[in-house]
């Protein structure tokens, strides 16, 4: 009992947090709607873990928690391949400034 | 005798302080306009520079080859006297003779760009396996982009400033040096090869290009077109 609680209590802290700073966060509207979506998702399957078997049921695979991990999984994968690329962009906005700042010193130096 | 007003020769340099001045003087020798990029390196790469007549740029951290190359350009490009550009390694692997070569071949026969290949000139002694590799990135290069050449990652090239005014690489990395064939295939410019030898020195096979990064030149090939 006490793990749902606790469970509960994170999914909570984190749906409130993301409307408290909402504003601030630059996400696209459909990235907005999965974050408000998910901890609501969260807090239904830790409250009513049947939902989530007789889901995994339809879909043909045995257990909740084994929809749970394979939705895990996907959303890991999209996660990294997104940080990744977002990486790669900055990485090259970062090169484009470091080969502009060593023109602008030299041209300094003049 | 010093020639050449109207050539930038652009050496890229990375943690080459061992040799980098001596190979900077012998190209001053011959070359006027020097430009040397220290490409955050952590020995004394640049300190060595500095000691030289070269016109020397610094980048505060290390970028990769082709952001040296392009921080090169955008400098000569600067010098309206400027018509022809040379990239130019610094680890002495590229002989001055060939560059000179190039330049009167450029000149002549009024190419956009001249790319040298180790692999038209029976001198070259090419390590085993770092042949296969070159062979197959050669093979994909032109399957890619339809251009006949012969060795795709050579790194003495020499380009009329129509071409220097499209360099603009979005991979810093080994990649740049397909992207310098993209150029020339997206704006029609003229190119020819012509067979330069490369000095594989005991100095530049301890250092320059050990066999793994043929495997990064792969990659790229296969998996970073441009972004």
């Amino acid at each position: 009992m006490l793990i749902k609680i606790l469970l509960i209590a994170f999914l909570a802290t984190f749906f409130l947090y993301f409307i408290n700073n909402s504003t601030k966060i630059r996400a696209k509207a459909w990235q907005k709607i999965i974050i408000f979506i998910l901890p609501f998702l969260g807090i239904v399957s830790v409250v009513w873990p049947d939902g989530l078997n007789m889901i995994a049921k339809q879909l043909g695979i045995g257990r909740g928690a084994d929809l749970l991990l394979y939705f895990l999984v996907v959303v890991f994968l999209f996660f990294g391949a997104k940080v990744y690329l977002k990486f790669k962009e900055v990485s090259i906005k970062q090169d484009k400034i470091i080969s502009k700042i060593a023109l602008l010193e030299k041209e300094e130096e003049e | 005798m010093k020639k050449y007003s109207d050539v930038a020769i652009i050496i890229p340099a990375y943690n080459e302080g061992a040799v980098i001045r001596e190979n900077v003087l012998n190209v001053l020798d011959r070359f006027e306009n020097v430009i040397c990029i220290n490409d955050g390196s952590k020995d004394n790469t640049l300190e060595e520079l500095l000691k030289t007549n070269a016109q020397t740029l610094n980048h505060l951290t290390n970028i990769g080859q082709g952001g040296a190359l392009e921080t090169g350009v955008k400098y000569a490009l600067k010098n309206s006297k400027i018509k022809y550009f040379i990239t130019f390694d610094s680890d002495g692997q590229h002989r001055i003779v060939d560059a000179e070569k190039m330049i009167e071949k450029i000149k002549k026969e009024d190419l956009d760009i001249l790319i040298g290949s180790r692999f038209l000139d029976e001198k070259s002694n090419i390590p085993g396996l770092k042949k296969l590799i070159l062979k197959m990135a050669t093979v994909f290069t032109r399957m890619t982009t339809g251009l006949k050449v012969t060795d795709t990652h050579n790194g003495l090239r020499v380009f009329n400033r129509r071409f220097a005014e499209k360099v603009d690489l979005k991979n810093f990395g080994m990649a740049h040096a397909s992207e310098f064939l993209e150029i020339i295939k997206n704006n029609k410019f003229k190119y020819s090869e012509i067979p330069v030898k490369i000095n594989y020195t005991n100095y530049s096979k301890s250092k320059g290009q050990p066999i793994i990064n043929s495997v990064n030149i792969l990659f790229d090939l296969f998996f970073n077109k441009k972004g």
